[in-house]
């Protein structure tokens, strides 16, 4: 992937990214973990993520998962209509990428005591 | 199925392939939401959730289709969203179902532009057909917008008004100051009244003496106008007071050119006819008061008791107004006429009869070229809807002669959708490329307009082209370009309903026949209307320049005017000798034959134009106010046989009508006619109130002297000997040509007053133009228009006839073949033709009635209808509807019947 591809990560393509590095995900399972663990604070909207699942195949940076039976066997709701994503390598890469600067950016917020509730080393 | 109908509906915003990959996943996503929704939270929630993804749904999809417009190719970069099971390439797929519209248009727009350019005489003619029709409505609509709609440049200035005196016999004339200052007085609807009086100062201040364009106002005038001046103030109310009156205000281009920009102006005294005036302010850049004039100075008018000015007869004077907040047009003129009546009651002498008329100013100053710029504007607006005819017929006659073009397309896949978009795309690309240009058309029309005297047409100087004329313009080109893609993808469907290979052989369909038929007959039809209403205008110009002007010599005539101010020539002594020596010197010249001096010339608004009340002894006193009134001239004793103006009786000025001598008068015809009706008016005494009683010596021919248009007045002449004015036009008969004469003229007044300007110098052929100037432009613009018109109908007559008759040459085979002689088939065709030129004669000729009866209201002496004009616009289309038939018919019958039955290979 290119480099500056990396810095067009926009926040809800990170989040799907960052659900989708513990295993594969269909559509809506994304949108439930995000709102879960964001604790709301990200709520997706369909139009929106297939929008951005739409740009992150293109970019290559999630595929289709082929037919893993034993990742959906539950049977709750899902049924074979259902396509689910898994990330790539390269996604892997940009998620891990956006993770890191992020965690600089925190870390210059907080020599700067910008965080409530820490104190500038 | 999966969720509400209208939340399906919106996913077809969705460009095609997106849809295709994601529907059934949004879908689903979508159901468990709600389903979710309903859980959590009851309706409410679920009526929230649903709109917030509906519009995010649409949001999302409005972005996909922006997106796929930037990457319309990247058809090889599409990504695969296929199942595990069979991985097709969505985009792929999609484009096999046709394609998504934004692309296409992208790609109809192309194939077009392919097609345009195989057929590049198609494309010129159309293209130049409507950029000549959109140019000319643009360009007029630029006049009309300029001349008609535009507001005056000053605040409010709807509120503005002009006032008029009118009186039931004499007609309508300006205000006098008493009337003026009662009207302030008296009238509550005005918020201010000012009379005002153009004036032509001379400005010695310069590097040789110059006549100034100037305004005398009355204090408070320039005010009601919302005007400020850029540096220093206006008038103050004392400043009218004689003796207080030498202040000045300045235009910006004035200060700047003659002044040199001098910051220091307010205070500064300048020489105006010789006496000293105080600079009080300049005005900003652009202001210009009255509107269409380019004043450079204004001076108050001065309230003096002993001047003609303070006469209430002496109705002189320019009147602008303001409405009074909440006053109305109308109420202000109820109340005027109301003060008219209580003057008329008090000074029954002066005012008996007359009463005010008010109008909104902007109307009265464009009024006069209202009629001629809207019918100019009908006019190509009726270019503009040929143009579109004729294109249409190009666009739907070419549509036949592709069918079989078009079946192979469809034989070869392409979907009768496709097919009809890349028509219609067609026709939007040749309206643009006429919007395009008629911009060029309109630039150059408006580059030509400027040449045009600018004081002849009002606010000429205000046309440009802006950017709201060149949306206009580019408008008016998208819309018809819509307008022709419409008809012809409508045709195009049509046809493609019948179309197959075999018919590619056939003539047109008889849909697209009946289509075709009808065009012709509307093409016929307006351009007889636009024909007629030319002849009308031009046969109007050609009565109007045919008039005779009242004088013979119509060359080598040279007028200039000549002002003395009252400052350095107070006695008529000096005013006399200055003209004497002036006429000696020039008659002195070599290379003049005569030179002679008059109060005002012919056909020239400008010059002192005197109009008194005429008595003639002895006959009963006329009632008050009532009495009958003649324009006063003076001249030189050779100035009738200068200008040609034939002698009817009695005699002409001579040197023994000197001051002292007994006072002789010439009168014209008409005032011969109505002052002496049967009688020999020679040897009678007319008085008048200057100079008293005068004897009667000659009757001289009628003078138009307001304009050709204008019935003469009766004329009084005196002796400029016996009555000396310092305003004079000199009158000079050259050998040569006149216009070269000039400078020699200026050294003449020079060598006798180095101070004096001469100002308004022409020739008597520019005089005589400018008379007609008008009206010739308009019967010269509606000319053009008309024959672009005549020309675009001939042609595309022609075009569409002559083709459909080419392609029946199968069916005329076919008839001969069974025995049709070649005079049937002929008699056959032209019957056809001549029907339908017949329809659009008759049809127009009707309109022609009903647009004569218009311009008759304001063209120079129309005939309500001239049979001539429509006959002769009639046997023209006739004749082209002939030859259309014929030539192609003559051709088709040479033929030997089996080849035209034998399909073409």
């Amino acid at each position: 992937m290119a480099r500056d591809a990396l810095l067009t990560l926009t926040p809800t393509a990170f989040e799907i990214l960052l659900t989708l590095v513990e295993g594969e995900r269909h559509g809506y399972g994304i949108l439930v973990e995000v709102e879960e663990r964001t604790g709301g604070r990200v709520r997706l909207r369909p139009g929106s993520l297939y929008r951005a699942l739409h740009r992150l195949l293109e970019q290559g940076w999630v595929e289709e998962a082929e037919a893993a039976a034993g990742a959906r066997s539950a049977g709750n709701g899902d049924d074979e209509r259902r396509r689910y994503y898994r990330i790539t390598e390269g996604g892997l890469a940009a998620v891990r990428s956006e993770a890191e600067r992020m965690a600089r950016s925190v870390r210059a917020a907080r020599a700067k005591a910008l965080i409530p509730g820490e104190e500038a080393p | 199925m999966n969720g509400p109908r209208w939340l399906r509906a919106l996913l077809l915003l969705y460009p095609q392939p997106l849809r295709a990959c994601y529907r059934d996943e949004l879908l689903a996503t979508l159901r468990e939401r709600r389903l979710r929704a309903r859980r959590e939270g009851g309706r409410r929630r679920v009526a929230l959730t649903a709109a917030g993804d509906a519009l995010d749904l649409a949001l999302c999809a409005l972005r996909a289709r922006i997106e796929a417009l930037g990457r319309p190719r990247r058809r090889s970069a599409a990504p695969s969203c296929a199942g595990a099971a069979a991985p097709v390439p969505c985009l792929e797929a999609a484009s096999r179902r046709g394609g998504e519209p934004v692309r296409s248009l992208t790609v109809d727009l192309r194939v077009a532009l392919r097609g345009l350019r195989r057929r590049p005489s198609y494309s010129v003619v159309a293209v130049l057909t409507l950029g000549m029709a959109i140019g000319l409505n643009g360009l007029i609509f630029g006049l009309v917008d300029a001349v008609l709609l535009e507001p005056l440049p000053y605040p409010a200035a709807e509120r503005l008004v002009f006032l008029s005196s009118v009186h039931e016999r004499e007609g309508a004339a300006g205000l006098s100051a008493p009337d003026i200052r009662d009207l302030r007085e008296q009238a509550a609807t005005l918020d201010g009244v000012a009379g005002f009086a153009y004036w032509g100062y001379t400005f010695t201040g310069g590097d040789r003496p110059r006549d100034l364009q100037s305004i005398q106002v009355m204090p408070g005038g320039i005010d009601l106008l919302g005007a400020e001046p850029a540096v220093g103030r206006l008038f103050a109310p004392e400043e009218e007071t004689p003796g207080r009156h030498r202040v000045a205000l300045l235009s910006h281009g004035f200060w700047s050119r003659e002044l040199g920009a001098d910051p220091a102006v307010l205070g500064r005294t300048i020489e105006l006819d010789a006496e000293p005036y105080t600079v009080v302010g300049v005005m900003p850049p652009g202001f210009a008061f009255p509107p269409d004039h380019a004043t450079e100075v204004w001076t108050p008018l001065p309230d003096d008791p002993s001047s003609p000015r303070s006469v209430r007869q002496n109705r002189g004077l320019s009147t602008v107004g303001r409405l009074a907040p909440g006053a109305g047009l109308e109420a202000a003129g109820d109340e005027a006429r109301a003060i008219a009546g209580r003057l008329a009651e008090r000074h029954p002498d002066t005012n008996k009869g007359w009463s005010f008329e008010i109008g909104g100013a902007h109307d009265a100053l464009v009024a006069p070229a209202r009629p001629a710029l809207l019918s100019l504007w009908a006019a190509v607006a009726l270019l503009l809807a040929i143009a579109a005819v004729n294109v249409s017929n190009l666009a739907v006659a070419r549509l036949a002669t592709r069918d079989r073009e078009m079946a192979v397309r469809r034989s070869l896949g392409a979907r009768r959708g496709q097919l009809v978009r890349g028509v219609a795309a067609e026709g939007l690309l040749v309206g643009l490329g006429g919007g395009a240009v008629g911009l060029a058309i309109h630039h150059l029309g408006l580059g030509w307009l400027r040449t045009l005297p600018a004081d002849l047409v009002p606010r000429l100087d205000q046309v440009r082209l802006d950017a709201e004329g060149i949306a206009f313009t580019l408008g008016l080109g998208l819309a018809l370009g819509l307008l022709l893609g419409l008809a012809s993808g409508l045709a195009a469907a049509r046809r493609g309903r019948a179309a197959s290979l075999r018919e590619g052989t056939g003539g047109p369909g008889r849909g697209a026949r009946r289509a075709l038929d009808a065009l012709i007959v509307a093409e016929v039809a307006l351009a007889l209307v636009l024909l007629v209403g030319a002849g009308l205008t031009l046969g109007s110009f050609a009565r109007l320049a045919s008039v005779d002007p009242g004088f013979s010599e119509r060359e080598r005539i040279l007028f200039a005017n000549v002002f003395l101010p009252e400052a350095r020539y107070g006695e008529p002594v000096r005013i006399e000798a200055f003209y004497r020596d002036l006429l000696e010197r020039l008659n002195a010249t070599p290379g003049v034959e005569r030179a002679e001096a008059v109060l005002a010339v012919p056909l020239d608004y400008v010059g002192i134009d005197f109009d008194l009340p005429v008595e003639v002894p002895g006959r009963p006193a006329p009632e008050p106010g009532a009495a009958p009134q003649a324009d006063y001239r003076v001249a030189t004793p050779g100035y009738f046989e200068t200008l040609g103006v034939p002698l009817l009786s009695g005699r002409t000025f001579e040197e023994r009508d000197r001051a002292g001598a007994p006072r002789v008068m010439v009168v014209n015809e008409t005032f011969a006619e109505r002052f002496f009706p049967g009688e020999d008016p020679l040897g009678e005494t007319v008085s008048i109130p200057i100079g008293g009683p005068h004897e009667v010596v000659g009757v001289v021919g009628d003078l138009r002297h307001r304009g050709l248009t204008t019935a003469p007045r009766p004329e009084t002449f005196v002796p400029f000997a016996q009555r000396p004015f310092g305003g004079m036009v000199v009158v000079v008969r050259t050998a040569g040509d006149p216009a070269t004469f000039v400078p020699e003229l200026q050294q003449a007044v020079a060598a006798i007053d180095p101070e004096q300007p001469i100002y308004q110098v022409q020739t008597v052929e520019e005089l005589l133009a400018g008379a007609v100037f008008v009206p010739k432009l308009s019967g010269l613009l509606f000319g053009v228009i008309a024959g672009s018109a005549f020309f675009l109908a001939v042609v595309g007559i022609y075009g569409v006839m002559a083709y459909a008759v080419a392609r029946r040459t199968g069916e005329l085979g076919l008839r001969m073949a069974l025995g049709a002689t070649g005079r049937d088939t002929l008699r056959l065709l032209l019957r056809r033709g001549l029907g339908l030129v017949g329809a659009g004669i008759l049809i127009g000729s009707l309109a022609s009635v009903a647009l004569t009866r218009v311009l008759a209201g304001f063209l120079f002496e129309v005939e309500p209808f001239e049979p001539a004009v429509l006959a002769g616009a009639a046997a023209l289309f006739a004749a082209v509807a002939a030859l259309a038939n014929l030539v192609p018919a003559r051709r088709a019958l040479r033929v030997d019947p089996v080849t035209a039955l034998t399909p073409e290979r």
